[in-house]
């Protein structure tokens, strides 16, 4: 169970005087159960590459495969397929349009053509979720809330489709701290209880590394890495220069602690181990004088 | 002693909310900017920040207590093109603050509406893109920048009207790391000029580079100082829900498992520095 | 790409009819427009002919951007040659069944045809010439004097301003929202036409959303920068004659002149 990308490339206007690649021979698997973080600076074909995805871009070479199955065909089968692949927008609360919430999350499973009961019951589920409550808000206009509960409605849309693989296009954009802590909180959960494969686009390196398994790092249309992030941290500081990427803050200055002659261990994700690992390089360091 | 930018005595801004209760969304604040300071204000979403800086251009007046822009006060409507004209303000949304369909027309923008001569309207435009390094894109569409150029292009439409403060709210909450230097490395130059810049954020690392931090939080004002004596507070700011930068946590936890440091870090080169001399 | 947001329309150059004030170009194509009517012998048509390939040869614009004016309109070209060369009485020159083609008729036919290819042609004219803010800053001024009779000429300016702005943005935004809402499994391409009207509820609802919200926080953003409306204004760039101007309006009034003369007195 995974999609697949075979030698796959995007070219906007073919023939046209404004052809432009914006992806490249791109050959990848994400596989289920992942956690993938993929981050490069704009314009270096992150959206492309997560847009051909879910089918909102066919490749003009190459091939797309999701759990098997050669999502550009025209077919039923091709398009449940897709639906496989949930997508989040970036300010995804600009999508709402429905006279109240409920409704607007049954949308998308409404156009699968499922049945009433199944529809309410998705929306219910749905909105638990994101710890919407049913009576409270369902009935509500979504246009009346506020800006981070909208978000957490066209969110709960999506979620209602039953995505298998998740692709979220910087979910916390526009969110303070608080807020950011929230919904990533949030993303975690969904992959560890409903095993939702999770694909994160960021420009945000912390977050990736609190959270992914895997790092894939695109630069000018190409990827350029794609590997554990701790290893990417430690040892590609180069490249993720170049592709005008930076390593999380901890990492920043855990390596920065080490060029001044401390021995600090730099593969940690949360401030707490790195707080451990200094303690542990200062007090070893003493005990050796 | 000369007069503040920006003063502001006792000053709250109430509401009804739709119970008809009495909402503050800012209370009992007094504070006074000078010329030429670069402050940055700091709260969540919902602080009050937001609010409090719409009453430096009289977008908002004071329920209670007073503001004064360059002694000017805010609630004297006689006044409030004057106090505009001072005070500019750069907005969150990049595409939602210009008007025209042309870079060098949207920055003529608010010299058109001072009346300013046409000679001299071209003169102010030329030079003012050229303070924000945009001179090479005065004939370009707007839809064709990239965010951070679109607020940079809101600044020199500020810099055009020759106004002495510019205030920022949230400038870069909606665009992309290399955005956010383009804006901040710009303002710091301008308040280096000598332009009275106030930023509104709640990025951490953009508050950190100011002279002065003051601190909102459920519409009061919490903390108001340098970064170094706001950011050493770390338990209380996480509280308030806000970020502290990483070496200043790092320095309250080793603290706290034994090793003594100085209560002042706040870069790594004051952690490294603490560090090396601690081993 | 062209940087700026011309829709297509605008052709940049430096031609004689490119560097004409604009309101002397909206006045002319005006003045045009009614002279056409007072051509009606095969002589007059002749004097408009050359007017209009005069101005043609002016501009400097290339020939496909005439034809492709015209295509959009190629069907009422068609239908006015067809109505009138077979309902006219007259002479007939060729029949089958209750079909006649008359000599009149064709006469007829072709003069109206012309008549409407001039008319399109010299407006395109106008619309390749002249980019759409200085377009605006014309219609403007010409406007301004019937401010006193409650004309709100700079309103209606600053409007076309703003609209024109703002159309590749919401064009953006639009494809943004069609994306959305597809991935949640709407459809945009098939159905009926009643079915395709409701599934532009998804895209319409937040695209209007959008446009109030953007249309509240531009606004604030305009008094923050002093706009007060019109009176005081200053403008950066200001229109101004120049002597290219008078031999255009002399021009158009000349051939309105000898068109009236034609029509009347010979």
């Amino acid at each position: 169970m995974s999609i697949q990308l075979e030698n796959v490339s995007y070219t906007y206007g073919v023939g046209t005087p404004f052809e432009k690649t914006a992806l490249r021979n791109v050959t990848m698997e994400i596989s289920s159960g992942d956690f993938v973080g993929i981050i490069g600076h704009t314009g270096s074909g992150k959206s492309t590459l997560v847009q051909l995805l879910n089918g909102l871009l066919q490749p003009t070479m190459g091939q797309v495969t999701v759990n098997g199955m050669d999502i550009s065909q025209k077919s039923k089968a091709a398009m449940d397929m897709r639906h496989k692949v949930g997508m989040v927008f970036q300010y995804p609360e600009y999508q709402l349009f429905e006279e109240t919430v409920a409704k607007d999350i049954a949308f998308g499973p409404r156009n699968m053509g499922l049945a009433e009961e199944e529809i309410e019951q998705r929306v219910k589920e749905a909105m638990e979720f994101v710890h919407l409550d049913y009576e409270e808000y369902g009935n509500r206009s979504p246009f009346r809330l506020s800006g981070g509960q909208m978000r957490r409605v066209a969110i709960a849309g999506v979620i209602a489709i039953h995505p298998e693989y998740l692709i979220l296009d910087e979910p916390s954009a526009g969110l303070d701290p608080v807020g950011r802590e929230d919904i990533f909180a949030e993303v975690k959960r969904w992959h560890e209880e409903k095993n939702i494969t999770v694909i994160l686009v960021s420009h945000n390196m912390e977050d990736i590394s609190h959270l992914a398994n895997r790092l894939i790092v695109l630069d000018h249309s190409e990827i350029i890495l794609d590997g554990e992030p701790l290893e990417i941290f430690a040892k590609q500081q180069d490249l993720l220069h170049r592709a005008g990427v930076s390593v999380p803050p901890v990492t920043e200055v855990l390596q920065y602690l080490q060029k001044r002659g401390l021995p600090v261990e730099d593969r940690v994700r949360t401030v707490e181990e790195a707080a451990a690992s200094i303690y542990a390089g200062v007090r070893g360091n003493t005990h050796a004088h | 002693m000369s007069i503040p930018m920006i003063k502001l005595d006792h000053m709250s801004h109430s509401y009804t909310d739709e119970e008809g209760k009495k909402v503050y969304a800012v209370q009992d604040v007094s504070l006074s900017i000078q010329a030429g300071e670069f402050v940055a204000i700091i709260g969540t979403n919902g602080s009050g920040k937001s609010t409090l800086a719409k009453h430096f251009n009289v977008l908002l007046v004071p329920t209670e207590g007073t503001c004064e822009v360059c002694g000017m006060r805010t609630d004297d409507p006689d006044l409030t093109w004057d106090i505009r004209q001072k005070v500019g303000m750069v907005f969150q949304n990049p595409d939602n603050q210009i008007v025209a369909a042309i870079v060098e027309e949207d920055v003529a923008f608010g010299p058109e509406n001072l009346g300013v001569p046409s000679e001299e309207i071209k003169k102010r435009v030329k030079a003012a893109l050229e303070r924000v390094n945009m001179t090479q894109y005065a004939h370009h569409g707007p839809h064709l920048l990239s965010g951070g150029q679109k607020q940079r292009i809101a600044i020199a439409g500020i810099l055009a009207m020759q106004s002495q403060c510019i205030v920022l709210d949230e400038p870069t909450a909606m665009l992309d790391p290399m955005g956010r230097k383009e804006v901040m490395d710009t303002i710091h130059q301008l308040n280096t000029e000598g332009i009275t810049v106030i930023l509104i954020t709640h990025f951490m690392e953009e508050a950190v580079t100011a002279d002065r931090v003051i601190v909102i939080n459920k519409g009061r004002l919490q903390m108001d100082g340098k970064p170094h004596d706001i950011f050493t507070h770390v338990r209380e700011l996480k509280k308030m829900g806000l970020d502290v930068p990483v070496s200043a946590e790092l320095a309250l936890r080793l603290r706290e498992k034994g090793i003594s440091l100085p209560d002042t870090i706040i870069t790594k080169k004051e952690l490294g520095d603490a560090l090396c001399q601690y081993s | 790409m062209l940087t700026d947001i011309t829709l297509g329309q605008y052709f940049p150059g430096h031609s004689f009819l490119h560097k004409l004030d604009p309101r002397a170009k909206i006045m002319a194509t005006m003045i045009f427009i009614i002279a056409i009517f007072f051509a009606e012998s095969i002589p007059a048509y002749g004097v408009v002919t050359a007017f209009v390939v005069l101005n043609f040869a002016l501009s400097r614009l290339p020939l496909k951007l005439i034809v492709k004016s015209l295509k959009p309109l190629w069907i009422i070209i068609v239908f006015t040659m067809g109505i009138h060369i077979f309902t006219t009485p007259g002479v007939v020159l060729w029949q089958y069944g209750f079909l006649s083609i008359t000599k009149e008729g064709v006469y007829q036919g072709s003069l109206m045809t012309a008549r409407l290819v001039y008319l399109i042609v010299f407006s395109s004219l106008l619309t390749y010439t002249t980019s759409p803010i200085v377009l605006t800053d014309g219609i403007e001024h010409l406007l301004n004097p019937f401010r006193r009779i409650g004309v709100p000429a700079h309103e209606l300016a600053m409007m076309m301003t703003i609209a024109l702005r703002f159309i590749p943005t919401l064009l953006e935004e639009t494809d943004r929202i069609m994306k959305a809402q597809t991935a949640r499994g709407a459809n945009f391409t098939s159905g009926s036409i009643l079915q395709r009207g409701k599934n532009m509820i998804p895209l319409l609802v937040p695209l209007f959303v959008s446009a109030f919200r953007r249309a509240d926080e531009l606004a604030t953003a305009m008094e923050a920068r002093c706009y007060r409306g019109g009176a005081g204004r200053t403008r950066m760039n200001e229109l101004s004659y120049t002597y290219r101007d008078g031999i255009a309006m002399a021009a158009i009034v000349l051939v309105t002149g000898i068109l009236i003369w034609m029509r009347w007195f010979v």
